[in-house]
């Protein structure tokens, strides 16, 4: 595998990365929940696809319809019964509670399905690959970044042309204004956690159709969602997406210098980007604009 | 002069007696030093975080750091330079110091979640970087070179390190807090601006309670891989320290020095009765902190406080 095909990997995997930052900035951004399970639900949506696939034999693309409505359930579900009654000032309590949720969740899985590296299979379309201007690109990531691609813009025209995405907005900025326009703020909420699972939980089934899964995954991915915030800035559906595809990029680069070497480059670059705008550097600056506009 | 007298003993009392008792309890009665051993680290790892992210509200999921540069600089100036355990330590403690001002300037300025996982990844690439780092003995780690301890007192030696740096610990930070810094670290974490207008260095105040709980975790980290003379990247960089101590804190009472204890008993309380069922206990730790943020986000201790008043270690100042 050349460098360039790496590079075109990465970009199809940064797709994925920037639904998962879009999923924990949804939470950040309209509600101020810092969702610490956030990871454990990108993998729960991987488990449970797997599940349906082996158990069922519907075909792929319906598996994920199926695992998307249910995480909206579960989101819708969690925000009500938990964290609506967290909603205030301070973060830390629903920190605090969405932590212990990803323990349980985790160790749930580890119960259910033991602690062992898992993937999913989904039939020939894994192996099928096309060659562009010789570089090998096989046909499944090609159709996940497209998926990727397509749920980011309709996220995008959800925000901008329906009144629930203008209620988002106008939940993030001000939600006492919202409420005296007669929406019911928990409401909103309710369902922006659940579009907010939704997102992460197909995100992570496909990332699991096209790499490994453990119980243990829900750190990482975590970890890379808030990064992909981080880089691309909260509120930014573009930055999301070009952080995300940036993250991918140094991933997959990284693993082909040091296979071993896991997510180490993507932390590192997060890092070295955090040291580089404390110093406000022009370096940064650039990046930034070039993300965000 | 003697009414100055009465006061010092109405305040200092109920803490000493409380310290003694633990300590009789914990040194008198099991013949097995190991477990009475983990809980003094355990307690003043909480206690040091606590100090951090309940006394200033910079809530970290980043410390299991701590204690695994601690450990792995015990491992690795002893094995080098052949020192003593007591430079060993001293060593870990310095390393951990300087880690947090190293940790403090990447994330200078980041607020609330921004530090909380900004510390978590710098943890993990640690931990991935000593996983590769073919020195240190990369992913199969180190083991102690025992031919300078003494291996007959070995395991005395180091329950005692451990007990005299939980005590240590707690009254330093008693101490700390009944002092000037320590009513700025409170006001901190109320209101940091409002503390900042009244002549408060917010700054500097949070960067030293930082430091101090990189210190204690560090050294506590060195004190637990010492006693089992070995370590490696997987175990000491692993985030259920972090669960661990966020836990006892939170579920104690975060905010409160008699918080973490009652947290760590109930911790070793519920270990030992789930010592066949591990995910069990760690599922049952994620739902207690569920319901304690639901129905007592003070925890345990704030629950109490907050019906009857009491204080072992009174750390608000009274008007007089």
């Amino acid at each position: 595998m050349g460098l360039l095909s790496s590079i075109i990997n990465g970009v199809m995997v940064g797709g994925l990365y920037g639904l998962f930052g879009l999923g924990l900035a949804f939470a950040f951004g309209i509600m101020r929940i810092v969702n610490i399970a956030h990871g454990e639900f990108i993998v729960l949506g991987a488990f449970f696809g797997a599940a349906l696939l082996a158990a069922t034999p519907m075909p792929f693309g319906m598996v994920l319809v199926c695992v998307a409505l249910s995480a909206y359930a579960v989101g819708w579900l969690i925000q009500t019964v938990l964290l609506n009654r967290m909603i205030g000032p301070n973060p830390v309590p629903s920190m605090i509670a969405t932590m212990g949720l990803s323990i349980i969740i985790r160790n749930a899985l580890v119960g259910i399905y033991g602690p062992d590296i898992r993937t999913i299979d989904i039939g020939p379309l894994q192996e099928m690959g096309i060659t562009l201007f010789g570089v090998g690109i096989g046909v499944l990531p090609l159709i996940i970044f497209a998926i990727s691609v397509a749920l980011f813009i309709g996220v995008s025209l959800l925000l901008t042309r329906t009144s629930i995405g203008r209620a988002f907005r106008a939940a993030a900025d001000d939600f006492e204004i919202l409420e005296t326009l007669g929406f019911n703020r928990r409401r909103v909420y309710a369902a922006a956690m659940g579009l907010a699972i939704m997102l992460s939980a197909v995100a992570g089934l496909m990332l699991a159709a096209r790499s490994s899964f453990t119980p243990f995954t829900g750190v990482e991915r975590l970890l890379i969602a808030f990064e992909v915030v981080i880089i691309g800035g909260l509120g930014s559906l573009r930055g999301s997406f070009f952080a995300g595809v940036f993250l991918g990029v140094v991933h997959v680069v990284g693993l082909k210098l040091n296979p071993n070497s896991g997510p180490l480059f993507g932390h590192l670059a997060f890092l070295l980007i955090l040291l580089l705008r404390q110093f406000g550097t022009p370096l940064s600056g650039m990046f930034r604009k070039v993300v965000r506009t | 002069m003697n009414s100055t007298l009465m006061k010092a003993i109405r305040t200092y009392l109920p803490g000493v007696i409380l310290l003694v008792a633990l300590l009789a309890a914990a040194v008198f009665l099991p013949t097995d030093t190991r477990l009475p051993m983990e809980m003094f680290l355990v307690l003043a790892m909480a206690q040091g975080w606590n100090l951090l992210s309940g006394y200033t509200g910079l809530l970290s999921f980043g410390h299991q750091v701590f204690v695994g540069l601690g450990a792995f600089t015990l491992f690795l100036v002893i094995n080098t330079f052949g020192v003593s355990i007591y430079s060993g330590l001293l060593a870990a403690g310095v390393a951990c110091l300087l880690a947090s001002l190293a940790i403090a300037m990447i994330l200078h300025g980041q607020r609330d979640a921004y530090f909380s996982i900004g510390i978590w990844v710098i943890a993990e690439s640690v931990r991935l970087l000593f996983g590769q780092w073919e020195f240190v003995g990369s992913s199969r780690g180190m083991v102690m070179n025992t031919s300078g301890l003494n291996l007959q007192t070995f395991s005395d030696t180091v329950f005692w390190l451990s007990a005299a740096l939980s005590v240590a610990t707690m009254i330093g930070i008693y101490a700390l807090l009944k002092s000037r810094v320590g009513l700025g670290l409170m006001a901190v974490r109320d209101n940091d601006v409002a503390a900042a207008s009244v002549g408060v260095a917010a700054g500097r105040t949070k960067l030293l309670a930082f430091s101090i709980s990189a210190a204690v975790c560090g050294l506590c980290g060195a004190l637990y891989y010492l006693s089992v003379l070995y370590v490696d990247p997987t175990g000491a960089f692993d985030l259920d320290w972090q669960i661990r101590i966020l836990f006892i804190v939170i579920i104690g009472g975060a905010g409160t020095l008699e918080g973490p204890i009652i947290g760590t008993l109930i911790y070793f309380g519920l270990r030992e009765i789930f010592k066949d069922n591990g995910e069990m206990f760690l599922i049952l730790q994620g739902v207690l902190a569920v319901v304690v943020m639901l129905f007592a986000p003070g925890g345990i201790w704030g629950l109490v406080q907050s019906r009857t008043g009491w204080q072992i270690f009174p750390t608000r100042w009274v008007a007089h």
